[in-house]
């Protein structure tokens, strides 16, 4: 790993975990509907670097940012999520022909919220949680995660540039 | 922006698939939900256990407390009643229909305790106290 590398790495984490802070003074209209800011950085580094990356910026970003925001028995929930939604993340992206950025933010956000889900009705032993919440999340995912793919495209767009000269 | 790809399209049919598997198990959870179970005791010991369903048939329970004394309890799909008793107070039928977990009605001089019990958790209230 050079250090352009390690130094672009380091400044995604800490803007990842600085978008997961600012997130949560964002009112949310349903448990777990959140915007997905940080989830912009998951992207950018899965595109910019490899796989092996996302995994890395999405973990140290949900540890740390559980823990910034005071909010330590999140991490469990949000671990999974984030696992769930880089897997598929990781999957969509293998096959740029069919499936563009938009696309893969979506599909992440549904997955995020859907291992959060499922965590959920394990920890409270109700399957009725899973599905009253399912509709709210689908729906707010499809918004959030289509605005969240045009960021990151943004983004991608200007750091690939950079990143060739 | 590139275009939306076929892929993409096909995700947010899947999210609107999701999000429709979510709104027909919230329904079945409905009324799944509302499950009840009329419960009678006779001095403490429990005698019958009727559960209660949407368009099950009213039934009449005799209720034999002994010594000629009698409660008759109606159950319908709206809950329990006691319609006719032997007691000298007739408290038992003044009580009128319970239909919610945790109600009850009581009959003293006949022993006899008539609850409505729910699932665990599903009762839209915690509990009742008299």
């Amino acid at each position: 790993m050079n250090t352009r590398k390690m130094v672009l790495l380091s400044l995604i984490t800490a803007q990842a975990i600085v978008l997961h802070y600012i997130e949560g003074f964002i009112p949310v209209i349903a448990p777990g509907a959140k915007l997905g800011l940080a989830n912009i950085m998951t992207i950018v580094a899965l595109y910019i670097f490899s796989a092996k990356y996302a995994l890395v910026v999405s973990i140290v970003r949900i540890l740390l940012g559980s823990l910034l925001s005071g909010n330590p028995m999140g991490i469990l929930f949000s671990l999974v999520g984030g696992l769930l939604s880089w897997v598929v993340m990781v999957i969509l992206q293998r096959h740029p022909d069919y499936f563009s950025l938009v696309g893969v933010s979506t599909a992440g956000a549904a997955f995020h919220n859907l291992g959060q889900l499922a965590v959920a009705s394990i920890i409270y032993k109700t399957i009725g949680i899973f599905f009253t919440y399912l509709p709210i999340l689908m729906l707010t995912s499809a918004i959030t995660g289509y605005f969240i793919g045009i960021a990151s495209n943004y983004i991608i767009v200007y750091l690939r540039h950079h990143m060739e000269q | 922006m590139k275009n939306l790809k076929i892929g993409d399209i096909l995700i947010y049919i899947l999210l609107g698939l999701f999000a429709l598997v979510g709104f027909i198990g919230m329904k079945s959870m409905a009324t799944m939900g509302g499950r009840r179970t009329v419960v009678v005791l006779l001095d403490g010991r429990e005698i019958e256990r009727v559960p209660i369903s949407s368009n099950m048939e009213a039934r009449e329970i005799y209720i034999d407390a002994g010594y000629g004394n009698y409660n008759i309890l109606n159950i319908t799909d709206e809950g329990a009643k006691i319609v006719k008793a032997s007691c000298s107070d007739g408290l038992c039928m003044r009580q009128g229909r319970i239909d919610n977990p945790g109600q009850s009605i009581v009959c003293l001089p006949n022993k006899v305790v008539v609850k409505i019990l729910g699932e665990e958790g599903d009762s839209p209230i915690d509990d009742v106290t008299y």
